[in-house]
């Protein structure tokens, strides 16, 4: 039977086109994702990206002297704005242009001059806020308790820490961190169409290599284990290769557990191919025709699991939840986000068991539909 | 004609194929388009964000605080269950989950200066997170402020709470943009790229694969049709049935977007579309010409629509590509595609200087369509030639 099984595995590997592509295909998707968004992924980058401003002094004054402290403050120490000083002509162009998120124009007051509503630009007119309480709220003080007055602006000043962010695991959740997830999730569901190879080479009717193995001394069962084993075996090389690629490469988190982490990729692989084999199994009609229903329905699970859009599990968590309780590529995606951020197992245990009743679903439908096939003339 | 009559045998034998394309695609357009966040609302709207408190307090300080964060984004109040909290980050239900530890107003008014710190859980490096942080930070500062002038809490709370009450008022560049709506079908366009790419480089590879096949290629090296005329046909064919796929798609958005359709302008987004399909259609000749088997294909159309997409800001917003990138992005026809639809949807009408960067950028698409085609006629003249040499 380990004969069997090598055979398989290399006559699959000498499937070039198929391998290299299934391979190349989450390598580039990953280098992509990375160049895009990596650097908000990137565990090593403390900061985010500093909202681009332009400042126009419209007036020297001490209220001026002041706000100007409290932006270099904002982009030097906290890395919150990038500031660019300069007249308002100018500003406009930056703005029409989109090199800035607004315009503040600073005399005794502030103004906030934006093209459009958005999260920089709330951040824009929280800033302006801040000051505006602050100069207010010494105003108050100096004409109700002009004796507090230097109390009031020395704690102002002080650096006091109110905030303590903390974590339910080791590890904190990335939203872009996602985007990897949902792509190893769809590395799996790629592995289907290996197993789409994998059940076609077992009909009679639909190959001739099939032909020939079906008048050949071994049981089919026999040959479909060892076809199955031989395909997972490449799609778990594929994914181990991804999983160096972005780990080392790209130092994206996946937490401390390394072998769930690998049992779970092992068996989004497992449910791929079962997949593949059951729709190869599933009808006669052509090839390519299978190859469109497995790249749509590939499509359809990794798009609802965030792979364009890292907000979609979100819109459909609110709407219709079954949808994510049943989603293949989200439950693998899920699987990771559990095992990265959570120290609570239950929910990736259910992932797990979802997935693997899926796989036994597919391979038992599969040989029911595979087994005893007779044909009267080939 | 006889390549006319081929072509559309091939697609009539592969329509069940084709309409199963078009039919995924147009599911991931309508679907992305009718789910983005869309906020009609006019003026400047400032960003909400989805938080959970859990108040273990339970005090003046902190009926303030969850007041305050309730006026500016969504909260949602809960019991401190360290398992529940997680749910709520994992099921999406919260961008930001805060813990009010017990004790916190005790703290705040006792002698020693030893603050209490409020807890929170979110997604690091976030614009969010930095907003709601820089809030609460501004308003425990405040409070904090206010009870050094010897008052009790409440009444530094509620001094906080009237100061809060002085606030700018963004302005906007130019009043068009702070009353413009964005249509639904907006955001239809937006996600075009990667539908529309994606359908055609399937649709002409999978015919072209089984016209370029050695089957169909060996009768046609026999026939009295020379190789420029069945060329030539084959480009007409293809230009033709991508015109179809684009008007198809264009109808099918107006029909389902049918809402602010009169602040569309039609002239410039025709322009655009036609500018972004010509490079569809040259990318779909050159993956036809290159991919062996529709596997290949499928692979290479969903790694060229992705690319395209992310990179050229389709599914990520431009504004979030980052600085090393840009140059990059700068080099595909999708960034140009979007840059040009965004104008056209953020202005009412546009002025000289913008139908100049208009005109622009539709040019940059054609020039990368060129170059593209170009590759596909060097890819296509060497198959022909090395099968050629084969017989």
């Amino acid at each position: 039977m380990f004969k069997h099984y090598l055979y398989s595995l290399k006559d699959f590997s000498m499937n070039k086109s198929l391998t290299f592509w299934s391979l190349l295909f989450p390598l580039l998707l990953a280098t992509m994702f990375y160049m895009s968004f990596g650097h908000l992924a990137d565990g090593n980058n403390n900061t985010l990206d500093p909202v681009k401003t332009a400042v126009v002094i419209v007036e020297e004054t001490e209220a001026t002297s002041h706000f100007q402290e409290m932006l270099s403050s904002l982009e030097d120490e906290h890395n919150i704005l990038m500031v660019t000083e300069t007249d308002f002509e100018t500003a406009k162009k930056l703005l029409q242009d989109n090199e800035v998120e607004g315009i503040l124009q600073v005399s005794d007051t502030v103004t906030l001059t934006v093209s459009k509503s958005g999260i920089n630009q709330t951040i824009l007119k929280s800033v302006t806020d801040g000051y505006l309480h602050r100069m207010a709220l010494i105003e108050k003080t100096a004409q109700t308790n002009p004796e507090k007055i230097q109390d009031i602006i020395t704690a102002l000043s002080e650096d006091v820490s109110y905030l303590k962010e903390i974590t339910f695991s080791d590890s904190s959740a990335t939203g872009t961190a996602q985007y990897f997830y949902a792509l190893i999730a769809m590395t799996c569901l790629y592995g289907s169409f290996f197993g789409l190879t994998l059940g076609t080479r077992l009909q009679a009717n639909l190959s001739a290599l099939a032909m020939r193995r079906s008048v050949a001394p071994i049981r089919k069962m026999q040959i479909f284990i060892c076809d199955f084993l031989a395909v997972f075996t490449i799609n778990a090389i594929i994914l181990l290769l991804l999983f160096a690629y972005l780990i080392f490469a790209f130092k994206i988190d996946f937490g401390n557990h390394v072998f769930l982490m690998l049992l779970t990729a092992f068996m989004g692989s497992l449910f791929g191919t079962s997949l593949g084999t059951f729709i190869a199994a599933s009808s006669t009609k052509t090839f390519d025709f299978k190859i469109g229903i497995l790249l749509g329905v590939s499509m359809v699970f990794s798009f609802l699991a965030g792979l364009m859009l890292n907000q979609m599990p979100q819109i459909i968590e609110k709407n219709v939840p079954i949808i994510n309780r049943l989603n293949p590529a989200l439950l693998i995606s899920n699987s990771f986000y559990c095992l990265t951020f959570y120290d609570n197992y239950q929910i990736y245990i259910r992932n797990m068991v979802t997935l693997a009743i899926y796989v036994v679903l597919f391979c038992t439908a599969s040989i029911l539909l595979l087994r005893r096939k007779k044909y009267a003339s080939l | 004609m006889p390549v006319f009559k081929l072509y559309l045998k091939i697609m009539r034998s592969k329509a069940g194929l084709i309409c199963l394309y078009v039919g995924i695609f147009l599911f991931l357009a309508l679907f992305m388009s009718a789910n983005v966040k869309k906020d009609n609302a006019t003026g400047f709207v400032e960003s909400k964000i989805s938080i959970t408190i859990a108040d273990r307090d339970n005090s003046v300080l902190s009926k303030h605080i969850t007041d305050y964060l309730s006026k500016n984004h969504e909260v949602v109040t809960a019991d401190y269950d360290r398992a529940a909290l997680q749910d709520t980050l994992y099921y999406s239900e919260a961008q930001y989950v805060l813990i009010i530890p017990n004790g916190l107003q005790d703290s705040y008014t006792a002698s020693d200066n030893q603050l209490l710190s409020l807890e929170n859980v979110k997604e690091p490096r976030t614009q969010e997170g930095y907003l709601v942080d820089s809030q609460l930070e501004e308003y425990l500062s405040l409070v904090h402020t206010a009870l050094h002038s010897g008052i009790t809490i409440t009444e530094a709370c509620e001094q906080t709470d009237l100061l809060l009450r002085t606030q700018t008022t963004p302005e906007f560049l130019n009043a068009e943009q702070a009353n413009k709506q964005l249509p639904s079908i907006y955001y239809y366009f937006q996600f075009f790229p990667y539908a529309f790419l994606s359908l055609i480089t399937v649709v002409f590879g999978t015919a072209l694969i089984s016209i370029l096949g050695p089957e169909v290629r060996k009768r046609n090296y026999c026939s009295a049709l020379p190789l420029r005329k069945f060329n030539a046909q084959l480009g007409i064919i293809c230009v033709g049935v991508g015109m179809i796929l684009l008007l198809l798609l264009c109808v099918l958005g107006v029909v389902v977007f049918s809402d602010h359709l009169d602040l569309i302008q039609p002239g410039y987004l025709a322009c655009n579309l036609i500018s972004f399909a010509v490079v569809c259609m040259s990318i779909g000749l050159l993956c036809g010409f290159v991919a062996k088997a529709p596997n290949v294909l499928t692979m290479l159309a969903n790694i060229i629509s992705l690319s395209f997409s992310f990179l050229g800001g389709v599914f990520v917003e431009q504004e979030f590509l980052s600085d090393k990138v840009l140059p990059l992005s700068k080099l595909l026809p999708s960034y140009w595609y979007i840059q040009n639809n965004d104008m056209i949807f953020q202005n009412l009408s546009l002025n000289s200087t913008q139908i100049q960067t208009f005109i622009r950028n539709c040019s940059l698409q054609l020039v990368f369509a060129f170059a593209v085609l170009a590759a596909a006629m060097l890819v296509s003249n060497q198959k022909a030639s090395a099968q050629k040499a084969l017989h």
